[in-house]
């Protein structure tokens, strides 16, 4: 992982304690998801989840040898927003859960335009998902969310 | 002209008779009166197309002339009637060479046909090729803007079998990736053996942020561009046939299949960027883009036996000029222009014309030790820092300022309502360059239809508090853009993950 700033890592450091704790019990869910269901991405991703508890949200965090996948869950227990840093892309049927069949809908709409494309970069902004995503060979990186459910004065380009 | 002058002497309120006497050399051209004079002067051309440093123009070897941009000239000294007069350049601009033409000859009047034609100093070099944005393959229908494109020639079995190929060369990637075709097939290129399982082979799904490239991995006889010739290098060759679930479900960009010249605007990409590897050490110890195939195709996932297995940027494996590459496009008018060309040469600090210069080296930094990625500058915008990189396989500036408004119809691009002027600051190793660039409205630039544009910008994502800056192919217009590749020695100094200068 590359440095954040400091006041993120900072909030990190705060709650590591309370993530170790967390481990014995990993609740972890896709896009969209609860909590409640607990999901098998840990298995799956082949990665090391570590809680993060936030004031408004808790962050779930795999760390695997290709990515590092967080998702954050509002305290109503649903998974608003994640994110993935990586030297490969994480599994999106995994990550996104039901909204996946809207990344390949959105994916196969918006290159069966003939207008000119954006090279490198794919973006869907939709009202109820949206998805930013970025990167070349050796560094993916993004972030997908659903707005109606980010909490309140929540910006989703800081999320920690 | 000198009508025009007496237009702004009358108007500046001084006599008619101030603007009318003096002087026999007036516009009278040929048999003027005994004691006339005539200016000396013409038009230049390409002065500021491939450098900003002008040129110092003379005449019978004095009378300096500095000429920083395209149009006339005239020397500030005239020759007496009859007089003889030598234009000659004294000071080339940096990274061209400008020649006089008309340049000598005896003055009957003014004097106003010296031609001043510059072209890169990169021109005719036997280590530099051509390349063109805007001129496409004949088999690529969805021509986009901002696509450089060279060719290549790559062989396969035997030798002698090669075919040239026109790819997008891209500093954003490493290692060169072919397009299905029947040229391709009929190469018989050599699929490349996973050594740990007998009889298969290597495959690779290649992720861009825009979809995935499937396809086998196989080994070139020879890549050759330029005079430049690699032995035995691995490449992808894409493939039209289904690709693996977890290749499709790790997509970035859904099930976007980048197995058409159309998805890459070329039929294939050569990748020059800063890393040997297209995946590095990474890939030995995670099975992440390498599949073990079969020989009745069922293809699993795997880990690669060396980094040598990889597909690798061929420039690594050139005889010489292997450390590192200039890629240089010409100075265009903010409306963008129909077509251009520009240079790619190869080494750097290696020939006489790949000399390193004045220019800003910002090595690469990362976590991760030599041959892994990702390696980054760092770009100051807006108060904030990004991780940034020079990537001539993007199309436009991707970046993130929420106050531009995005257009309405293609939601990824920038248009703001007048073209803004912006500025970052790119960092690298103790070193830094300020960049200045503009974004203009995409809809408005759009219209003309045009393949090359140095002031299109669009959106790139903030994620966990870090932004990214992708400097893309509106940043190499007017600039020439040395990568340096991870490992590589310019000078003295050894780059371990790599640079970029300009």
């Amino acid at each position: 992982m590359r440095p954040k700033p400091s006041i993120v890592r900072t909030s990190i450091a705060a709650v590591a304690g309370i993530a170790l704790a967390s481990l014995a019990t990993p609740a972890f869910a896709a896009l969209g998801g609860t909590a409640d269901s607990v999901s098998t991405d840990t298995s799956v991703m082949r990665g090391m989840l570590r809680s993060i508890p936030q004031v408004q949200y808790d962050v779930q965090q795999i760390t695997s040898s290709a990515v590092t996948v967080r998702e954050y869950v509002t305290r109503g227990g649903q998974v608003f927003a994640v994110t993935w840093q990586g030297i490969a892309p994480p599994n999106f049927q995994q990550l996104l859960g039901t909204y996946f069949p809207r990344l390949q809908a959105a994916a196969s709409s918006a290159h069966a335009s003939q207008g000119p494309a954006a090279h490198r970069h794919f973006g869907i902004a939709q009202s109820d998902f949206v998805m930013q995503s970025a990167g070349r060979m050796g560094n993916f990186h993004g972030v997908a969310y659903i707005p109606s459910l980010v909490p309140e004065g929540v910006e989703v380009g800081q999320l920690p | 002209m000198k009508q025009v002058h007496c237009l702004i002497a009358l108007l500046g309120s001084l006599t008619l008779a101030a603007c009318g006497g003096g002087g026999g050399g007036g516009g009278s051209g040929g048999g003027g009166p005994t004691g006339a004079t005539y200016t000396i002067g013409g038009t230049a051309q390409g002065v500021a197309t491939y450098s900003s440093s002008g040129m110092v123009l003379q005449d019978n070897g004095g009378n300096n002339l500095t000429v920083a941009s395209d149009g006339a000239f005239t020397f500030t000294t005239p020759v007496s009637s009859g007089g003889a007069y030598a234009v000659t350049v004294a000071t080339q601009p940096t990274g061209e060479t400008c020649t006089v033409t008309n340049g000598a000859g005896s003055a009957s009047g003014n004097v106003t046909n010296v031609a001043v034609n510059c072209v890169s100093a990169l021109a005719g070099g036997s280590n530099v090729a051509a390349v063109s944005v805007g001129t496409f393959p004949s088999d690529v229908m969805l021509q986009t803007f901002n696509v450089p494109i060279v060719t290549v020639k790559v062989c396969g079995t035997p030798v002698t079998n090669c075919a040239n190929v026109q790819v997008l060369v891209d500093t954003g990637s490493s290692g060169l990736r072919l397009m299905p075709s029947t040229a391709i097939t009929n190469l018989n290129l050599v699929p490349e053996a996973d050594t740990r399982a007998v009889g298969n082979t290597l495959s690779e799904c290649a992720y861009y942020a825009d979809g995935y490239a499937w396809g086998g991995v196989y080994s070139a006889t020879q890549v050759s561009i330029a005079n430049e010739t690699a032995s035995s290098v691995p490449i992808q060759v894409i493939s039209s046939s289904t690709a693996p679930a977890g290749c499709i479900s790790n997509s970035p960009g859904g099930n976007h299949d980048l197995d058409t010249p159309d998805t890459f605007s070329a039929d294939g990409v050569l990748g020059i960027g800063p890393a040997t590897h297209d995946c590095g050490v990474s890939c030995t110890t995670s099975a992440i883009y390498y599949y073990t195939c079969t020989n009745a195709g069922a293809c699993t996932a795997t880990t690669v036996a060396a980094v040598t297995d990889e597909v690798t940027n061929p420039v690594t494996l050139f005889a010489k000029d292997n450390n590192g590459t200039l890629l240089q496009l010409p100075a265009i008018g903010a409306s963008g222009i129909a077509t251009a060309t520009g240079y790619v040469a190869f080494g750097v600090g290696t020939e006489s014309d790949n000399g390193i210069g004045t220019a800003t080296i910002l090595p690469l930094s990362g976590t991760q030790p030599q041959d892994q990625q990702p390696m980054y500058l760092s770009t100051s915008f807006n108060a904030a820092n990004s991780d940034g990189i020079i990537d001539s396989g993007s199309n436009a500036y991707y970046f993130s300022d929420s106050s531009i408004p995005t257009c309405p119809d293609y939601t990824t691009f920038y248009c703001p309502a007048s073209t803004l002027s912006l500025n970052a600051i790119n960092s690298g190793g103790g070193a830094q360059s300020m960049v200045s660039f503009q974004i203009a409205n995409f809809d408005t630039l759009a219209a003309s239809m045009f393949y090359a544009y140095n002031n299109v910008g669009g959106t790139a994502p903030t994620i966990n508090g870090t932004a990214y800056f992708d400097w893309g192919l509106p940043f190499f217009y007017g600039r020439t853009v040395y990568t340096i590749i991870d490992g590589s020695t310019v000078g003295t100094q050894t780059y371990a993950q790599g640079a970029f200068a300009y």
